[in-house]
């Protein structure tokens, strides 16, 4: 395995205050990774530092051995947790959009799904539901074959009986040796996923090991864990 | 991968500005057949829908600009336009090309309309005030008034660009909207003073006579304060050059400025 991502003293202040303080970790080819925590721990703003939407931070980032950039964006594929489509956009031309842009996207691999999943690629964004558009942003996250792909909360506000569904298009979708970073705060409905758990309480790093190691070293789920570190 | 930007961009302004064409075109239509059906009230009401489709134009087309920059850069749509495998600078120079296409498109139509407005209302007279007012001097003022006024656009729009990922920096994010406009009559008033200064003291200018214009390297300030204020007569615009110098700052000033919103995205500015 080889590192894929490497983050060394990352620390980032709003206005607000520190949201990252210190952080430094490895995130190896081919992993599924939770990151956990409480809102407002830092997830989001760590997900928008290596998507590089943040320029503004302390610290080195590296993708693929390259800092945030336009060579490392061509191998990330993000999906946020606000829709970031126009209004307007039909999904068959959100389809074409992406296609368009990069160049490992599968075009009939984000049909085939729209198909399943009952989306019309004639259908406008503004007429979906929430769970439609978060599923189609999905699609065309997932119908990349990036080699690290980030998932900032992508089962907030999907019903349970969704979830499943979401989880089965994110697993079934990414390639062996590409990296999964999924930010979560459901960890019972995704921690069976998991093969790292990076855990971030406050903005500094708590827990940056495998999940399987995290569960032999306290005798717990990573449910029960973080339940037990965030209790309130 | 500016030619895809670009493409986007243009289509979504394709969405939004055409609504006004169509509204100055059809109220032509209307103005067209009330006229042929002689009924005046009805003309007067498609004149005014006339002049109210050129200005609402102008306006949309300044919305678009401003909402593109701000939503597509800033706002939710920042999630994917910058996480797109592109440059900030192409980011920038494609909302910038798609926002001067557009806008020299909307000003031209506005033009039609006011042209269209004098057609419907017989206004044949227009031609012989014109005379009166500039001689045969008139085509080489209209072409130096729309040289600068092409210039003037990329002036705007760096005014504008800028504005806004200024607003968007980590000191000014809480209040982005209301600090947006603040910057844009800030670096409006800036450039303003510049063009000013340009015009006024940089020795190129274009002289304007009835035989046609020809350039100089007159200083604008010079000429002016030889001329008698208090006199009774005013001089002909060809005894005064005009300095062209405020074209090169609005072209330095929108460069500079658009390069300036690239290093604040690049560095400094967040995503919402």
């Amino acid at each position: 395995m080889s590192a894929l991502l490497e983050i060394s003293n990352l620390s980032k202040s709003y206005d607000r205050g520190p949201v990252l303080h210190d952080i430094s970790l490895t995130v190896d080819s081919g992993r599924i990774v939770g990151i956990v925590g409480p809102n407002g721990c830092g997830k989001t703003t760590l997900f928008k530092i290596i998507a590089g939407l943040i320029g503004d931070y302390k610290g080195s980032v590296l993708i693929g051995g390259n800092p945030p950039g336009i060579q490392t964006k061509s191998i990330i594929s993000f999906l946020p947790e606000k829709t970031y489509l126009q209004e307007g956009i039909k999904a068959g031309e959100a389809i074409a959009m992406f296609a368009d842009f990069y160049g490992d996207f599968d075009r009939s691999k984000a049909l085939e799904m729209l198909k399943r999943f009952q989306l019309e690629p004639k259908m406008k964004l503004k007429t979906m539901s929430k769970g439609m558009q978060e599923k189609l942003q999905l699609i065309l996250v997932m119908s990349r074959a990036a080699k690290l792909y980030l998932l900032d909360e992508p089962l907030s506000g999907i019903d349970p009986a969704a979830r499943d569904t979401i989880l089965d298009i994110i697993l079934s979708n990414y390639s062996e040796d590409s990296t999964v970073m999924l930010s979560t705060h459901l960890i019972h409905d995704v921690e069976r996923i998991f093969d790292d758990i990076i855990m971030i309480k406050d903005g500094q790093l708590l827990v940056c090991e495998s999940a399987d190691s995290l569960r032999g070293r306290t005798g717990k789920s990573l449910d029960e864990y973080f339940r037990e570190v965030f209790k309130c | 991968m500016l030619a895809k930007l670009l493409k986007y961009d243009l289509k979504a302004g394709a969405r939004m500005i055409p609504v006004a064409y169509l509204a100055i075109a059809a109220s032509y239509l209307l103005g067209l057949l009330a006229k042929s059906l002689k009924i005046d009230q009805l003309l007067g009401t498609a004149s005014v829908l006339l002049i109210l489709g050129a200005i609402a134009s102008v306006l949309v087309t300044f919305i678009f600009i401003i909402l593109r920059f701000h939503k597509g850069v800033f706002g939710a749509e920042g999630y994917l336009t910058q996480t797109l495998p592109v440059g900030k600078g192409q980011i920038i120079a494609s909302k910038a090309i798609s926002a001067y296409i557009w806008t020299v498109l909307s000003i031209l139509v506005a033009i039609l309309a006011v042209l269209g407005l004098f057609q419907l209302l017989d206004m044949k007279d227009i031609g012989k005030y014109i005379e009166l007012l500039f001689g045969s001097s008139f085509t080489p003022f209209v072409v130096f008034v729309t040289v600068t006024g092409f210039i003037q656009i990329l002036a705007y729009i760096g005014e504008l660009y800028f504005a806004i990922a200024l607003a968007n920096t980590r000191l000014f994010i809480r209040n982005n909207i209301a600090l947006s406009v603040v910057f844009f009559f800030a670096a409006n008033f800036v450039v303003g003073l510049l063009e000013i200064v340009a015009m006024l003291f940089i020795p190129l200018g274009v002289r304007i006579s009835d035989t046609g214009a020809s350039f100089t390297t007159e200083i604008m300030a010079g000429s002016l304060s030889n001329i008698d204020l208090l006199a009774s007569s005013q001089p002909p615009l060809s005894e005064i050059p005009l300095g062209i110098g405020s074209g090169f700052a609005d072209l330095a000033a929108g460069i500079v400025l658009l390069l300036l919103a690239r290093w604040l995205m690049a560095h400094k500015t967040s995503v919402k």
